[in-house]
């Protein structure tokens, strides 16, 4: 590894910060509090070309790497946006990987440019209500139906459903008991949002409020075998394919969260007079952000590691496992010390610090909660048996 | 439950820690086998230890026996008083175990192995069971078999061994110095009670003891032995944060006392909750396994857990706060840390957790199996 400054890697992260600097804590706080989708902010991103970062150029995109794309999502979190704006734009950057990588030359000429200039929204369509992390278990099925297929099932925590054009949409082809291995006999599509045959249900929730969460119902979809992403029965393997990634990307933006709200927590410590002397005096309250600091510093390097492996196309998955689950739990404890630091005023939604510490709660449940990390530390790093 | 600690109780614990300062020699010390054995011998003919055991009928009384106890971890006293005042004197009391109680009351030290939790059965009631060294009838009563990490066990003139005999549960007493009997090397990290493994190879027995509802009363003495170590547990950890505080007042860095440091005082008093916390749930415990709650027992098991998890973060906020000094033997801090690692390690947190676990499922389904409350989200599934 190299610790110099990458000036690219700079550059980049002051470019990302300048643009959105518009968007405050307050422009945030209005789109959580409305269930507002923050078209601002996502279209200033597509216009200064910033959604396209991990495209290939051909399609329009700058082809960078993880590690690129990752500093661009923690700049956002840090800058207040939190989870609010690494959601919005969190699939369209990274979450085409799928496509990008095995999808038909049609089908990537004709979406992805306009994923880049933010013309389209996708959503991801992976989880079920009965399936949860045993992804092995979903049971959405499309049945082949001419040039086409039909596809029946329920999904649930699909974000942005709302905006979306497409669902990239996993599906059992085989069913379950009919497989040699439980990973097989899924397939996924890059299936278009026809709102007759799929009913988006808004699931209410504690955060993120301005990027909408989905349950889906869907009946009788039809789904142009065009849309279908490489072959039939390998879907689950394509999915593998962004899942280090997609950890790696999480793991920056609750660093990012922690950043902002250590931030905040200083800024309100060094200003509040209690007892005559500023707050942020006392180790009660300096001493916790002083710690939450060091382990955003500990959780920042791992998965700047796993970003730098990922990129270089070496094995990462112990890293970018590590890199979420010590983010999250760094994330989590800034984003609480902030809100303690507050006082009574942590509680009040003026001071923002109460919709970090509701977004970094997030980080310990999504993409995968801690203990499924846990589980693949224990099991494919330390070769324990497998638990569960 | 309505109890307070009265001026009489209050009184007698203070009179046992006097006692124990004064009397007992200092485990820091490592005092010679000679010096353990006199102190026991003043420790038994005291009568100390047998106060716990009035405590096993009325709440209110068993609560205040708790308190009392507390002294024992304020005070480490080499000896197997957990076991003997614990375990062996109520269930010798209970079980009309005359032989037993001379035995215990004569001055010999005399050690066993307390039951561990059992695997919870289908009641989800948590019971403590003896494992039991087969024993036979030769002229004498004839014990053979291993106890492993038997506290004490290089110093004790007699082990009371749970055995089988005749197809029936009894309790055996074998002198350590019969033929047949070996006592491993002591080892173990707490200095007032170092183990040792005893094997029995038809060793024959001094005296045998059975009664009916013997395994019952194993279980119920056994439980109130754990609610003996939780308040050896409360009573340690409120010592060492008194030390700790001492300690932090009088030391002084960067022209303060260091105690003045929030980042020293907030530990504290974080601890202290904690201990404050584990002192009150242990009273509640004790005071349902006298008023025979239904819950009790699985209370007793939450109580360790909580009780031995907060003298261990004492003893380490302890070790902290007193710098390097706390690393030092002389300042003896270490004697209350030792304890607290063999009480967490003897909490034998697996099967108390299982145990907890079993329980927590009972009050979910109830004695039926059948679930009282659907699942969350069961509704709306269905719908």
């Amino acid at each position: 590894m190299d610790f110099d400054l990458d000036q690219d890697h700079d550059d980049l992260r002051k470019g990302v910060r300048g643009l959105i600097a518009r968007f405050d804590d307050e422009y945030w706080s209005a789109c959580d509090s409305a269930h507002r989708f923050p078209t601002e902010f996502y279209q200033a991103l597509a216009e200064g070309g910033w959604l396209g970062v991990a495209i290939p150029e051909e399609y329009g995109g700058a082809g960078l790497g993880i590690t690129e794309a990752a500093l661009l999502l923690q700049e956002v979190a840090s800058s207040g946006a939190a989870m609010n704006g690494c959601s919005a734009i969190h699939l369209t950057i990274f979450g085409m990987n799928p496509l990008v990588k095995h999808g038909s030359a049609e089908l990537r000429h004709e979406l992805l440019p306009r994923v880049v200039s933010g013309d389209l929204h996708v959503s991801f369509g992976v989880t079920e209500p009965d399936a949860g992390t045993d992804t092995s278990r979903i049971t959405t099925r499309a049945r082949r139906d001419g040039d086409g297929y039909v596809v029946d099932g329920r999904k649930v925590w699909i974000t942005k459903a709302q905006q979306a054009e497409y669902l990239l949409l996993l599906t059992r082809t085989t069913p379950l008991e009919e497989c040699a291995k439980r990973t097989d006999g899924m397939t996924l599509f890059m299936a278009p949002m026809d709102r007759s045959a799929i009913e988006v249900r808004e699931i209410p929730k504690m955060g993120r409020n301005a990027v909408n969460s989905n349950e889906l119902f869907i009946d009788g979809l039809r789904v142009p075998a065009s849309c279908r992403i490489g072959e039939e029965g390998k879907g689950f393997r394509y999915l593998l394919d962004g899942l280090n990634p997609e950890r790696i990307l999480l793991a920056h933006e609750s660093i990012g969260i922690g950043r902002v709200a250590v931030d905040r927590a200083v800024t309100y410590a060094n200003q509040r007079v209690v007892f005559d002397r500023p707050i942020g005096q006392n180790q009660g309250i300096a001493f916790p952000l002083a710690e939450a600091t060091m382990r955003l510093d500990a959780a920042e390097l791992v998965a700047r590691k796993a970003a730098w492996l990922y990129d270089r196309g070496r094995p990462c998955a112990r890293e970018a496992n590590s890199a979420k689950y010590l983010a999250a739990d760094a994330a989590f404890f800034a984003a609480d010390r902030a809100v303690q630091t507050h006082g009574g005023f942590g509680y009040a939604v003026e001071y923002h610090v109460e919709r970090y510490f509701r977004e970094a709660r997030l980080m310990r449940i999504a993409p995968i909660s801690q203990e499924m990390v846990l589980n693949y530390v224990s099991e494919h790093v330390l070769g324990l048996p497998r638990s569960y | 439950m309505d109890y307070r600690i009265d001026d009489e109780v209050a009184a007698l614990r203070a009179a046992l820690l006097t006692f124990l300062r004064e009397r007992m020699p200092d485990p820091g010390a490592e005092p010679g086998p000679d010096e353990r054995l006199a102190a026991w011998l003043e420790l038994v003919g005291s009568e100390w230890l047998e106060h716990y055991t009035t405590g096993t009928g009325d709440p209110a009384e068993r609560v205040s026996a708790l308190h009392v106890a507390e002294a024992f971890g304020a005070v480490p006293v080499t000896g197997p008083v957990d076991v003997v005042a614990g375990y062996l004197l109520p269930l010798a009391a209970a079980t009309g175990w005359t032989a037993g109680l001379d035995r215990l009351r004569d001055g010999s030290l005399v050690t066993a192995l307390v039951p561990g939790l059992d695997t919870p059965g289908r009641d989800g009631v948590p019971r403590r069971r003896a494992e039991r060294l087969p024993a036979v009838r030769d002229g004498a009563v004839r014990v053979t078999g291993r106890l492993e990490r038997v506290p004490c066990a290089a110093d004790a003139h007699a082990v009371v061994v749970a055995v089988e005999l005749d197809g029936l549960p009894a309790l055996a007493l074998v002198e350590t110095e019969r033929d047949g009997v070996a006592v491993g090397a002591p080892s173990g990290v707490d200095l007032r009670r170092p183990v040792a493994d005893v094997t029995f190879d038809d060793a024959e027995a001094a005296a045998v003891h059975t009664a009916t509802d013997l395994v019952d009363r194993e279980d119920s003495s056994a439980a109130g032995h754990s609610l003996f170590l939780d308040a050896e547990a409360v009573g340690g950890g409120t010592e060492v944060i008194a030390r700790s505080v001492e300690y932090c007042t009088g030391r002084v860095q960067f022209g303060r006392p260091v105690g003045s440091f929030q980042a020293v005082r907030h530990r504290l008093a974080d601890v202290t909750a904690t201990v404050e916390g584990g002192r009150s749930l242990a009273y509640r415990a004790a005071w349902d396994l006298a008023a025979a709650i239904p819950s009790a027992a699985a209370d007793v098991i939450a109580s360790r857990l909580w009780s031995s998890a907060a003298y261990l973060a004492a003893a380490e906020a302890a070790v902290q706060c007193h710098g390097g000094t706390g690393f030092t033997w002389e300042q003896g801090v270490h004697r209350w840390y030792r304890a607290a690692i063999a009480g967490r390690g003897g909490a034998d947190l697996a099967a108390a957790r299982a145990a907890v676990a079993a329980h927590l499922r009972l009050l979910a389904t109830g004695p039926t199996g059948v679930r009282v409350a659907a699942p969350v989200g069961a509704a709306r599934r269905a719908g």
